[in-house]
């Protein structure tokens, strides 16, 4: 089919489908009306019951805590499966350590200013990170936005033209093990709130009071939990791709 | 006006969705495709968080506000959040997927894709 063919039929449907998704938007809530019962429910249970302050965090990590799982397994299976996806193909002879010297490929100049600058934020970016992860339950913040953070940190370093450094960071095995730990906590947690309380991720730990730092129960550890699982999986997922070089040595 | 602004989501909405979808299908390279479902994933995303929104309500954490006061929907709040990390997830398999394409056959253009090689 050629090319404008295939454009006139995609826009043809691209207008019958905007139609109908325009027709179906007259259905939906206007800003004015009141939120689905649910959320109200959500909102209500996760003070009173979890104080938790932060209700999306308290619908996450508690009381819909099992599509937390869902996501986790799929950061993790993605994370896994670019190594499988990215295995050698037959032409590609030289990937890692020949092409990366510098005598085939000129290392990138990058200015004193975004080195030290990048190398100056990372550790603090970090912790940064660690913090979101672990004031969720409180304000705003979480395991995920947390995460995200700290495997920003790894992109900075990357950022500063320490390639290598980075290089070693991500194919390090304590990246790995974090990951473990991230994804084996959650399962584990949720499964001692099975046994102990006849539900999948049911709150074992005491709610201390509202506002207070030890409080929400299972909320704060499952937060860090997914923290380190995102930041590790994000931190691997990144790696991944960088380490292809798309340069291919013909064939001799 | 509090017509218009009321449903202009929703047309941001509906113009993402198609405009996504007819770049994916017309697409000559692949991570031109990716892009495109970026922007499709973006329609999602604004389609949830509108869906939630509730006008002279505030974001639902409680740590400076009583509880009485009206929230916007968390749920759609949660839902966005795991929407945004499947997102990622997909849009970096898809990435993956791309580059092995582009290692064993050469090419990005899903046009020259027409028989499976090897």
């Amino acid at each position: 089919m050629s090319m404008s063919i295939r454009k006139f039929i995609a826009a043809i449907s691209a207008i019958i489908l905007g139609v109908l998704l325009a027709i179906g938007m007259f259905y939906m809530p206007a800003a004015d009306d009141e939120i689905a019962a649910y959320g109200l429910l959500l909102a209500d249970l996760s003070v009173d019951e979890r104080n938790s302050m932060n209700t999306v965090s308290g619908v996450l990590f508690d009381l819909r805590a099992l599509d937390t799982l869902g996501e986790l397994i799929a950061l993790f299976t993605v994370s896994a499966g670019m190594n499988i996806i990215l295995r050698k193909v037959s032409k590609e002879k030289f990937r890692d350590k020949r092409l990366l010297s510098r005598k085939s490929r000129p290392a990138v100049k990058v200015s004193d200013t975004i080195r030290s600058l990048c190398l100056a934020l990372a550790a603090p970016m970090a912790m940064y990170g660690l913090y979101i992860c672990v004031r969720g339950h409180l304000t705003i913040g979480g395991g995920f936005q947390g995460g995200v953070i700290i495997a920003s940190a790894l992109i900075l370093i990357y950022l500063a033209g320490f390639f290598n450094v980075q290089e070693k960071i991500a194919h390090n095995v304590i990246l790995n093990l974090t990951e473990s730990i991230g994804m084996g906590g959650v399962l584990i947690a949720g499964l001692v709130g099975l046994f102990l309380t006849g539900s999948l991720f049911g709150n074992i730990l005491p709610l201390g009071s509202p506002g207070d730092f030890f409080s929400g129960g299972m909320i704060p550890i499952l937060s860090v939990l997914v923290g380190f699982e995102a930041a590790a999986a994000l931190a691997l997922i990144v790696s991944h791709l960088q380490s292809q070089l798309l340069e291919l040595e013909e064939k001799p | 006006m509090t017509e218009l602004t009321d449903f202009l989501p929703y047309i941001v909405v509906v113009w993402l969705a198609i405009i996504g979808l007819y770049g994916m299908a017309t697409s000559g390279n692949l991570f031109h495709l990716i892009m495109c479902l970026c922007v499709f994933q973006s329609s999602i995303w604004i389609l949830l968080l509108s869906i939630g929104y509730r006008r002279e309500a505030t974001a639902p954490i409680f740590d400076d506000v009583s509880p009485e006061v009206s929230v916007i929907d968390p749920v759609m709040q949660a839902l966005s959040l795991t929407d945004i990390v499947v997102g990622a997830t997909i849009v970096a398999i898809l990435l993956t997927i791309a580059i092995q394409v582009h290692k064993r056959l050469g090419t990005l253009d899903p046009n020259q894709l027409n028989s499976i090689q090897k």
